[in-house]
């Protein structure tokens, strides 16, 4: 366990490290620390639900790529703490970035993104070709 | 050291519905000013009365309710594509080793960030005795 003093070294490295490469360096970083996200699919989207605790509707941007990859990307700011020293610090801040394969082209037009409660919602329609359909079974002759 | 995280063991029992509650483990940021200590969680998916926040014996914790996972509304269509996290009851319990002005506590809860603010009892101030000389 940490003591006060070894959290205010590593924040003051930090700080200095900041400094040092500007806010390139106030990143995620690797994977694992990425925003957490779900993502499934039914016969008629493909959904996608990302927990962004913080983060502002406006640093958020949602791409589709080449119609079946989807790009998440944004920041979130760390919180100005202009009183006091850090004692803890498990959250991540900075930006982020993961790009994510749909398995199956989607309709550009009709993509919709919610946000509700740091949880980010997006809904896909899939493409009418990976659509499932009904076929009309006629009486034979 | 002023506030220390408290280990909170999983439920290994089973809800009426048969489904082994989940709890999850609230990230946290920590830190002390002059006069307070703040303290600063995530709880995505989470409306603000769905929390609950106690202070008992200088032990703070935070718990929120078992929220509805959307994939499970229609499990028999809905196919898992990628899962990083499951929907669950929030728990975080940290030990307060400073006093704190139990009454004064402030909690707010704004886009799923929950801050508490936490006032020092100030120790008091030192005081001259002024020596009489008989």
């Amino acid at each position: 366990m940490f003591n006060d003093h070894a959290f205010a070294q590593i924040n003051r490295l930090r700080s200095e490290l900041e400094k040092a490469f500007g806010s390139e360096f106030q990143t995620y970083g690797c994977a694992q620390e990425q925003p957490k996200v779900n993502l499934w699919h039914d016969a008629e989207c493909v959904f996608l639900e990302a927990e962004l605790p913080g983060v502002n509707l406006e640093d958020i941007e949602i791409v589709v790529l080449e119609g079946d990859q989807l790009l998440l990307k944004g920041k979130r700011n760390k919180p100005l703490v202009t009183d006091g020293h850090w004692i803890r610090n498990e959250r991540n801040f900075g930006e982020f970035s993961r790009t994510f394969k749909l398995g199956c082209e989607v309709e550009v037009d009709g993509v919709k993104a919610t946000m509700k409660n740091g949880l980010l919602h997006v809904c896909l329609p899939k493409a009418a070709a990976h659509k499932p359909k009904k076929i009309k079974i006629e009486p034979a002759g | 050291m002023t506030t220390s995280s408290i280990n909170q063991k999983q439920p290994k029992f089973d809800s009426p519905t048969g489904r082994v509650p989940k709890t999850r483990v609230a990230m946290f940021d920590c830190w002390k000013g002059e006069h307070e200590i703040f303290l600063q969680g995530d709880f995505p998916g989470a409306e603000s009365d769905d929390l609950s926040v106690v202070f008992h014996e200088d032990v703070l914790t935070v718990t929120s309710v078992d929220p509805q996972d959307p994939r499970t509304t229609d499990s028999m269509t809905v196919r898992p594509i990628k899962s990083e996290f499951q929907r669950g009851r929030w728990q975080r319990s940290f030990r307060v080793h400073e006093e704190i002005n139990a009454a004064q506590i402030k909690a707010t809860f704004e886009n799923a960030v929950l801050t508490v603010v936490m006032p020092i009892v100030q120790p008091p101030a030192p005081r001259n005795i002024p020596v009489s000389i008989f």
